[in-house]
This record gives C-alpha cells, sequence and structure tokens, in this order.
C-alpha cells in the first residue's frame, strides 16, 4: 500500500521525517520496502501482512503508530472523529429511497447505503486528485475518486450505483443464480456460480460483492441519482469469488482482509462530507443499515505469567494494558492479569497469544534476551534415510563424480522412466509442468555441461512414480576415465565395467550386497543393461545408455548410466563385516590364461576356481580378456591371477602349483582349457 | 745399497704418480685403466716386486712389504675415487630427470560437491550439534500438510505469498518446509526438536532472485517452558556456526500462520560486521526467513497440552547462504550445474 505522508499527518500531528517513520512501521511488522517522492511529499510503500486488513488505510498505519508512540504520534482531531465516526445526525432515520434486504446474512453481515439525487458529476476536487494519485489510483470523477479517498482513509470500499438503473430502486444482497452473468466495470461478461455473492437489484446481478461493479449500473456524466454502498462481505467468500473469476482489485483486496464492520456508517457519513465539500450535494435523509450478523466483542483472559514466560521480557502489567488499550481493545484487571477485548477491525486477536504478540511488538522484540533451550537433551541426528543419502554421496564424490542438483519438474524426456509421468495441474510453463520420475533426464540435460565429452555427474532426489515418491541416486559417465593430459598416455574410456566398478564401490560403501540381472529397459543398450538386485529386490538399473538417444539428447554417443534407489536399499539390512584373521605368511600369485566360450559367464569361471582352491584362495582377479588372433571364433582369452596364502605356513611351490592344477581340472569341466 | 735405495725411491714415485691419476681420474672407466696400470698382474707396482731378487736378501721383505702397503693405499684411494664418481654418475643421471614444476599435475577424477548440498550439511551440522533430529517430509505433499495443519484459514489471503503448483485438489508441491510439522507431530510427542532441509516448489516466474525451486531449511522445538528467547538463542547459535562468531540476531513481527507470535529474523551482517556494505544494503542486518512460537491452534489440533508445552519453529532458504558467501547473483545458477561454475566452490 502506497501511504502519503502528509495525508498521515492529517491523522497524526508529527515531525518524525519519513526514513524514521518507515523504520518504526517497519520495527512494528509493516515493512516499509520503499519510501518514494511525490508532488505531495514523501509516499511510504508498505507492504502489509494479511492478517493486518486494517492497516490498509490512512487510519490503521495513524493508529499503529500512535500506538507506538503517543508523544512523537499525536492523534489529531480528525483522528479523534474519524474513531468516534462522523455523524450527519440521521444515522437512526430509514431511508426511503431504497431498500435493501440480505439474503445471505453469512457472506453479507452488514449492508449500508446512503442516496443522493440531482447530483453534480465532474472531476474531484485536486487535494483529492493529489492524494489518491500518489497513493496509486488514477483520478475518474468526483464521486469514483472520493469513494477511492473514503476506501484509501478508512479502509472501507464503497461502491456508488446510478440508482436509476437499478429495477425498482432496490438492493438484494444474495448468491448467484443459475446461468446468472454479469458485465463487470471492466467491460468484461462473466459467467457466475451459484455460491458467488452477488449484489442485485429486483431483477439482476448488477455488482459482484466486494469485487468489482457492473457496467450496466455505474455512475456516469449523466447520472442523476446515485446509491453509494458501505458493506461488510464474508472476507472468504469475496476470496472464492475473484479468485474464481480471476480478478483482484482494490476492493477485494480489503475485503478479503477483513474490513471493519462497524465502520460501514462511518465511511457512508465520510463521503457525504467530502462530496459536500467539493460539489455541494447533500444526501437524502437516513440511512439503509441493514446490519444482520453483529460483530460480537469476545472478553480474553491474557494472563500475565503467560506473557512474561512466552516474550521472555518482563513487561508489567500496566505498560501490557496500555499498549493493547492504545490498539483500540477494551481492557480490564483480573487476578491473573487482564481481560482484553479486541477491537472490531481487528479480527486476529482471537486468543491469548495474538494480544501477547500485541504486547512484545509494542514493548520492542529488542529488549528480548537470549538463551539456549534446556529441558530434556535429545540425541539429535541424521534419520536413516538421510545417513543412507550421505554414505552414498560420499561414495560418489570419492569416485571422482562432480554433483548436481536438477530440476524436479521437467518436461518429459527420451530418458524418463516407464511409469507415467505425474503431471502438474496448473504447470508454470512446460519445460516444468511434470515430476520426474527418473534422475537420468536431468542428469542429460547438464551433462554436456560438465567436461564436454567425458562427463562424470550424479545427483541425489526424489522421484515420483504413482503413489511412490523415493529417493534415487542417479549417475551418468561417459568418455575418458581420466581426463585428458599430457603424462595420461592411456586412453581409457568408460565401459560398462566402469558403470559396474562404481556400483560396486558404491553398494560396499552402503555395505549391501548387490549383483547385476538381465533387464529389458527400453533406454538402455539391449545387450549392455542390467537391473541391480539388492537382497532378491530389483534396486536399480544400470547399462550404456541408447545410442540414438544419446545422439538426441547430445550426450557422448557411448554414454552409460546408472540410477539406484535408495529408498529400496534402505530396507535392505546392512551387514556387518566380520573379522578375519590376517596371516602373516607370505603369498604365492599364480596366473592362468583360460580359453573358454564367450558363452560361459566370467561368474562360473571364478567360483570353478574358487571351488577348487577352497580356503587357500585370498584374492582372485580377471587381469586381461583377449580375443582375435589365435583364439577360435567363439571364444575369448581371460587372464585370471590368483592371490594363494596358508593361514599358518609359509606356501610352497608346489602347494601352490596343485592348487592350480586343480583349479584348470575343476575349469575343463566348463569346457574350458589353458593356454 | 744404492740399488735398493733407488727401488724403494721408485716405489715412492710410482705412488705419488698413480695418486695424482687417481684424484684426476674423470671416470670409471679411467679409474679403472689407472688401477689396472698400477695395481693390475702387469701393474707397475706388481711390476716391482720382480725386481725384488736384484736386492739384497736382507732387504728383500722390507720391500715387499712397501710395495703391499703401497698397493693398500692405493686401492683405498681407488675405492674412495670410485665412491665419488659413482655419485657423480648418479647426481648426473638424476639431474637428467629433473620435472618442470610448472607442468600441470596429473588430473585425477575428484568429486565436486554442489555448493546447495555443501550448504546443506554445513546446516546440518550445526542443528544436529544442537541436538536436532533430521526428518524428512515429501515434496509431494497433501493439502492438508502443506496449509490446514498449518493452521492457514480456508480461503485465506497469506496462501497468496504461497504461489502453489497443484497435482489435484488434494495433493500439491510443497510450498514450505514447514509442511513436516503435522507429520512430527503424528509421530511423535514431546519434546522433540526436530529439522528438515528440502526442497519446495512455487508457481513464481523465474528470474535471477526466483525460481520454481528452492531449497529451505525448518526446524522446530517443543518442550516445557520454551519461549521466544529459546528462538532467539538458538537462532544465534545456528548463525554463529554458519557466519561466524559475534552474529547477533534481531526480530521483528512479521505474521505467519502457523506462529504467534510471528516474527521475521536477521543476521547482523558477517560481511561487514554491521557497518554497511552491498550484501546488507548498507543496513548492517540481513533478513533471514520467518520464526515464532508455534501457534496453539496446531499444538491443540495434535493433542498436545499448551498449558504444559509450548514451541518455536524458524525457518530459512537454503541457496540464499551461498549466495551471499560467494556472491553469486544469480539463483538460476544453481540449477544449470555448469561445471565451470560447480568447480569454484571444490571444499
Ligand atoms: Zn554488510
Amino acid at each position: 500500500m502506497r501511504l502519503p505522508l502528509e495525508w498521515l499527518q492529517d491523522y497524526v500531528e508529527t515531525e518524525v521525517p519519513a526514513a524514521e517513520i518507515a523504520d518504526l512501521l517497519t520495527n512494528l511488522g509493516h515493512e516499509v520496502e520503499a519510501i518514494h517522492e511525490s508532488d505531495i511529499g514523501p509516499v511510504l510503500e508498505i507492504k502489509v501482512t494479511p492478517n493486518r486488513g486494517d492497516c490498509l488505510s490512512v487510519l490503521g498505519v495513524a493508529r499503529e503508530l500512535a500506538a507506538k508512540d503517543s508523544q512523537r504520534f499525536q492523534p489529531t482531531e480528525l483522528m479523534r472523529t474519524a474513531v468516534r465516526g462522523w455523524t450527519l445526525g440521521d444515522e437512526s432515520k430509514p431511508l426511503s429511497e431504497t431498500s435493501v434486504a440480505i439474503e445471505a446474512p453469512d457472506l453479507c453481515p452488514r449492508y449500508g447505503a446512503r442516496v443522493w439525487t440531482d447530483v453534480k458529476t465532474g472531476p474531484s476536487s485536486e487535494r483529492v486528485q493529489r492524494r489518491i494519485t500518489a497513493a496509486g489510483m488514477r483520478p475518474i470523477d468526483v464521486v469514483v475518486d472520493t469513494t477511492n479517498y473514503v476506501m484509501l482513509e478508512l479502509g472501507q470500499p464503497l461502491h456508488a450505483f446510478d440508482l436509476d438503473t437499478l429495477k425498482e430502486d432496490r438492493i438484494v444482497v444474495r448468491t448467484a443464480k443459475p446461468g446468472e452473468q454479469i458485465r463487470t466495470l471492466d467491460g468484461v461478461d462473466r459467467k457466475l456460480e451459484p455460491e458467488m455473492l452477488m449484489i442485485c437489484d429486483a431483477e439482476r446481478p448488477v455488482a459482484v460483492a466486494g469485487v468489482m461493479g457492473g457496467e450496466e449500473t455505474e455512475v456516469t456524466p449523466q447520472t442523476r441519482r446515485i446509491l453509494l454502498e458501505s458493506a461488510h462481505f464474508n472476507p472468504q467468500s469475496v476470496r472464492r469469488t475473484r479468485r474464481a473469476l480471476n480478478l483482484h482489485t482494490e476492493a477485494s483486496h480489503r475485503f478479503e482482509r477483513y474490513v471493519d464492520p462497524e465502520g460501514v456508517v462511518r465511511a457512508l457519513n465520510r463521503f457525504a462530507i467530502l462530496y459536500e465539500e467539493q460539489t455541494g450535494c447533500r444526501p437524502c435523509e437516513g440511512v439503509a443499515d441493514v446490519y444482520v450478523r453483529r460483530w460480537e466483542p469476545k472478553k480474553v483472559p491474557v494472563r500475565e505469567e503467560r506473557w512474561k514466560m512466552l516474550l521472555a521480557m518482563d513487561v508489567p502489567r500496566a505498560i501490557a494494558a496500555s499498549s493493547l488499550i492504545a490498539l483500540g481493545c477494551q481492557v480490564s484487571e483480573s487476578t491473573e492479569g487482564l481481560e482484553a477485548t479486541g477491537p472490531s477491525w481487528r479480527s486476529d486477536l482471537a486468543i491469548e497469544e495474538d494480544f501477547i504478540e500485541e504486547i512484545g511488538r509494542l514493548y520492542g522484540y529488542d529488549k528480548m534476551p537470549d538463551l539456549l533451550p534446556q529441558g530434556s537433551t535429545p540425541l539429535g541426528g541424521e534419520s536413516a534415510l538421510t545417513a543412507l543419502r550421505s554414505r552414498a554421496r560420499q561414495a560418489m564424490l570419492r569416485l571422482g563424480y562432480v554433483e548436481v542438483v536438477t530440476h524436479t519438474l521437467r518436461a518429459p524426456s527420451p530418458l524418463d522412466a516407464a511409469e507415467p509421468l505425474i503431471p502438474l495441474r496448473n504447470p508454470g510453463s512446460p519445460e516444468a509442468a511434470f515430476l520426474r520420475n527418473s534422475l537420468l533426464p536431468g542428469l542429460a540435460d547438464v551433462a554436456p555441461r560438465n567436461y564436454g565429452p567425458s562427463p562424470f555427474v550424479f545427483e541425489i532426489g526424489r522421484t515420483f512414480a504413482g503413489d511412490r515418491e523415493a529417493v534415487s541416486l542417479g549417475a551418468l559417465l561417459a568418455g575418458r576415465i581420466l581426463p585428458e593430459h599430457w603424462a595420461s598416455k592411456q586412453e581409457d574410456t568408460v565401459d560398462f565395467s566402469a558403470a559396474k566398478g562404481c556400483l560396486e564401490r558404491l553398494f560396499s560403501h552402503l555395505r549391501r550386497e548387490a549383483a547385476l540381472e538381465p533387464s529389458s529397459d527400453e533406454r538402455f543398450h539391449p545387450a549392455r543393461q542390467a537391473k541391480i538386485m539388492c537382497a532378491g529386490k530389483d534396486v536399480g538399473i544400470v547399462g550404456q545408455l541408447r545410442r540414438d538417444l544419446c545422439e538426441e539428447l547430445h550426450l557422448p554417443k557411448e554414454s552409460y548410466a546408472f540410477e539406484v534407489c535408495l529408498s529400496d536399499v534402505l530396507d535392505v539390512p546392512e551387514y556387518v563385516p566380520k573379522y578375519r584373521p590376517v596371516s602373516s605368511f607370505p603369498f604365492v600369485r599364480r596366473d592362468m590364461a583360460i580359453e573358454v566360450s564367450k558363452a560361459v559367464p566370467y561368474a562360473d569361471i571364478e567360483a570353478a576356481i574358487q571351488e577348487a582352491a577352497g580356503e587357500l584362495l585370498e584374492r582372485i582377479w580377471l587381469f586381461d580378456v583377449y580375443e582375435g588372433k589365435g583364439i577360435p571364433e567363439g571364444k575369448h582369452s581371460l587372464g585370471v591371477a590368483m592371490i594363494l596364502r596358508h593361514p599358518e605356513k609359509t606356501l610352497t611351490d608346489e602347494e601352490a602349483n596343485a592348487v592350480r592344477e586343480r583349479a584348470v581340472a575343476r575349469l575343463e569341466q566348463l569346457g574350458a582349457k589353458l593356454r | 745399497m744404492a740399488e735398493a735405495g733407488v727401488s724403494m725411491d721408485s716405489i715412492r714415485e710410482k705412488v705419488v704418480e698413480a695418486e695424482e691419476r687417481i684424484r684426476k681420474a674423470a671416470g670409471l672407466e679411467e679409474l679403472k685403466a689407472i688401477a689396472t696400470e698400477y695395481l693390475g698382474k702387469n701393474g707397475a707396482l706388481t711390476s716391482l716386486l720382480r725386481t725384488v731378487g736384484s736386492l739384497p736378501p736382507e732387504e728383500r721383505p722390507k720391500f715387499g712389504q712397501a710395495v703391499n702397503e703401497a698397493k693398500r693405499s692405493l686401492e683405498v684411494l681407488v675405492a674412495a675415487r670410485e665412491t665419488e664418481l659413482l655419485e657423480v654418475e648418479r647426481r648426473r643421471a638424476e639431474e637428467r630427470e629433473r620435472v618442470d614444476l610448472t607442468m600441470p599435475g596429473r588430473a585425477f577424477r575428484t568429486g565436486i560437491a554442489h555448493p546447495i548440498t555443501q550448504t546443506e550439511d554445513r546446516i546440518k551440522a550445526a542443528m544436529i550439534g544442537l541436538g536436532f533430529e533430521f526428518f524428512e517430509g515429501p515434496e509431494l505433499e497433501e493439502m492438508k500438510y502443506n496449509f490446514e495443519a498449518l493452521n492457514y484459514p480456508p480461503d485465506h489471503p497469506a496462501m497468496d505469498d504461497q504461489d502453489t503448483f497443484y497435482i489435484d485438489d488434494h495433493r500439491l508441491m510443497r510450498t514450505q518446509c514447514t509442511a513436516i510439522q503435522g507429520r512430527v507431530f503424528e509421530a511423535k510427542k514431546p519434546p522433540l526438536r526436530v529439522f528438515t532441509v528440502g526442497r519446495c516448489f512455487r508457481n513464481e516466474t523465474v528470474d535471477r532472485t526466483h525460481g520454481h525451486t528452492f531449497h529451505q531449511v525448518d526446524a522446530f522445538m517443543v518442550d516445557r517452558g520454551v519461549n521466544m528467547a529459546h528462538l532467539k538463542g538458538t537462532l544465534k547459535a545456528f548463525a554463529t556456526a554458519m557466519f561466524g562468531e559475534g552474529t547477533q540476531v534481531r526480530f521483528r513481527p512479521d505474521y505467519f500462520p502457523f506462529v504467534e507470535p510471528g516474527v521475521d529474523y536477521s543476521i547482523s551482517c558477517p560481511f561487514c560486521s554491521g557497518n554497511g556494505c552491498a550484501v546488507c544494503k548498507s543496513s548492517g542486518w540481513i533478513e533471514l526467513g520467518g520464526a515464532g512460537l508455534i501457534h496453539p491452534n496446531i499444538l491443540r489440533s495434535y493433542g498436545i497440552d499448551t498449558e504444559e508445552w509450548t514451541g518455536w519453529a524458524f525457518g530459512l532458504g537454503v541457496e540464499r547462504i551461498p549466495m551471499m558467501q560467494y556472491q553469486i547473483d544469480d539463483l538460476r545458477l544453481f540449477y544449470e550445474n555448469d561445471y565451470r561454475f560447480l568447480e569454484q566452490f571444490r571444499a
């Protein structure tokens, strides 16, 4: 809200400069975001929190300042009149020119109206124009400008109808009937829904209650009679309607945030005075004031012990009481402290804590100490899932991957998993319209930004499929295993074994056993992919991304990826390593070059050797795979190294050779032979 | 006699000559040749022994002894010179292996942690250190946990600050991590100290300082006698852990439906010690987030007696922290994941 300082000074007498007022207001909870210059002096731009509709007015802001420091912000005569309410002396008399009926009392607890006949239109006074302009509104004519002026000053939106356009000169406040429409002041025809509150005449809606008037009943230069509306509408109802109509107006903004139900007639009178000042026109005698749901004051106990405890400040009872009184509360003393009744313009003061906040706010939080909580000392820590996440992340960082953070909300991608993507009902843009079901699309997006042809990237984040939200780890790797460099003579590039190797390290870091099983995921090379199985559970996928997809996504042609569902891994119990004695006797190494059909899985070879070697086999690894010249078609040669060691003595050459021979014999059963 | 004298002199002569040559030997080959020349089978000294027969018998032992002594001394000398020459040769060989210190080091793959998760790690360490327990809630959240359970009245304008991505009528992308509160109260009884760090989503136009996705910390505690001063103290301890010793915390009234009283809190600017700089816009203070005492309506709705238990909560954005620390001026960089950006924050 834009508040000209000059206008504020109508309500409080003050010498305090704008910048200091801005600080004071900010410290009261009304953040001043900027101070603008205008032809009537400084204008404060105030961010009013949604619970404080009363501060969307000159009166409301003036009241806050006077409550905080009545010495430097002395209420003026105008302020005192405003608080009491202006009177024309005819408020209790009925108004014969119109009748008002409220058919929806819950949505419209109060509706007031005054009528003018033989009205004058034309521009408003210069002062009114300058002030509403400084407040950010455009001057139109004296009637509209004055309604706006009163709204800015008192917070009560007003609406003027051309009474001659109202059928039977009547006002009926009711919800829309099926099929009803209205053309609003902005020239838009709007279909109405049955729950929308409408201001109607005898036949049809003439205004969307609290939001915008209708075009047909608008005041024009030809208007002879005016009906001025000042009402209190249910905030939720106004909000629902204006949202459904996708409209936002100064009036709806205030009604949504609660307008003082007791200020309805005051605003009519304030308009009457200002209008007469500008045009000389006086209203017809009497006010139509239908007040069907009265505002009920509610007494709330505010205990001294409680405010001292919660605020941790020793605010004396007298100061607490005077603060609340300054804010417009009715206050009485009780044995435990105070009993307070919030004013009609403060719907936010409902419970004890609300009043305690007011006491603290005016006292000043700068007087509050800082203490560390005592009492029970719980054992803080990570959750099991977060702990697993942290370990997985550490493993990937140690493996040399770059961690990335990509968007949850995405456009569809060829790397999405098979499950359907969950769409947002109201996406902000097509690039962020679906929830990712895999981390691979995001990784593919960022891979080209990382090391160009040799990305090593990973992310840990949520993925969504069906009703399940899981924490996953995704990785994408391609190109050289070590970056190109003058000292790296070999061009060792990523292949399936590189991806598998990372997975092995990852799982040993997580202390879970994992195995690979054949899979058929559309995103991967059909012969170079596998499901990751952990305790019999499918927890992920690894493989070479299909080359055509890589081309489409501008990825290196030979790109590998894996994705592990950490939420699933968490369900698999972690193994606890059991100590094995470390032999101090020397080892013997024996290598074998085994020629074997490529159809025989390497795991079978290793299992056979393990079985033959038994306890003496400490370590076994594949150090070479060769096919081509000298090896028959369909076969390859595997170089396997064994480390043999005896726990209690030095192994002799003969014993080592015997192990090797047993292994060879066992391998022959698989159709393998020694080269 | 004269014959013998000449012979003894000839030994000395040879020795002096040999010593000179050994000392001057420039390489092992040369040294070996010199050694052979004097000490070899047909060497100069060995040959002298053969002249022993021309001496009177009584002088022969003395002469022989003198030759042998001369040989031994030369042998020692040769060995010493050999060591010296070996050393020189090794040095020379090593010199040929000298590296260019300015050539770049081998580029091993080393992981880089993302600045957001790095910050999350620091936050976690600080909060766990203060006895808080990490709790993880869903990003795709039920409407009730994001709003109703947090004391948002239906159709309240406070929701306008939370432009929401909806999935359907009951589910949405959480707009604030505070959404874990209801879930925690369902799962745990006070006393409790809980926090989370996670992603939130808002349907906002993306620019340098706004994204549709951001990360948030949310922490809260419920215990007997907990008040605003404990909130301030915890925030101060947290801010000290994040921004360094001497960081001060300031409260200003603010409104969030889930706290009463509600405040926004600022920390004294750690970059200028409160004297005013670009980060704090010359104010000496940096507004970090919202906080307050947990609204009694919330506690009561989970059956917690507000006469016995009170609580506080605070929240803040994660991205703000590295943006301030590293003077990053565009939020979108965090999600672009350019290596040239990420590697600057290697830690
Ligand atoms: Zn600063």
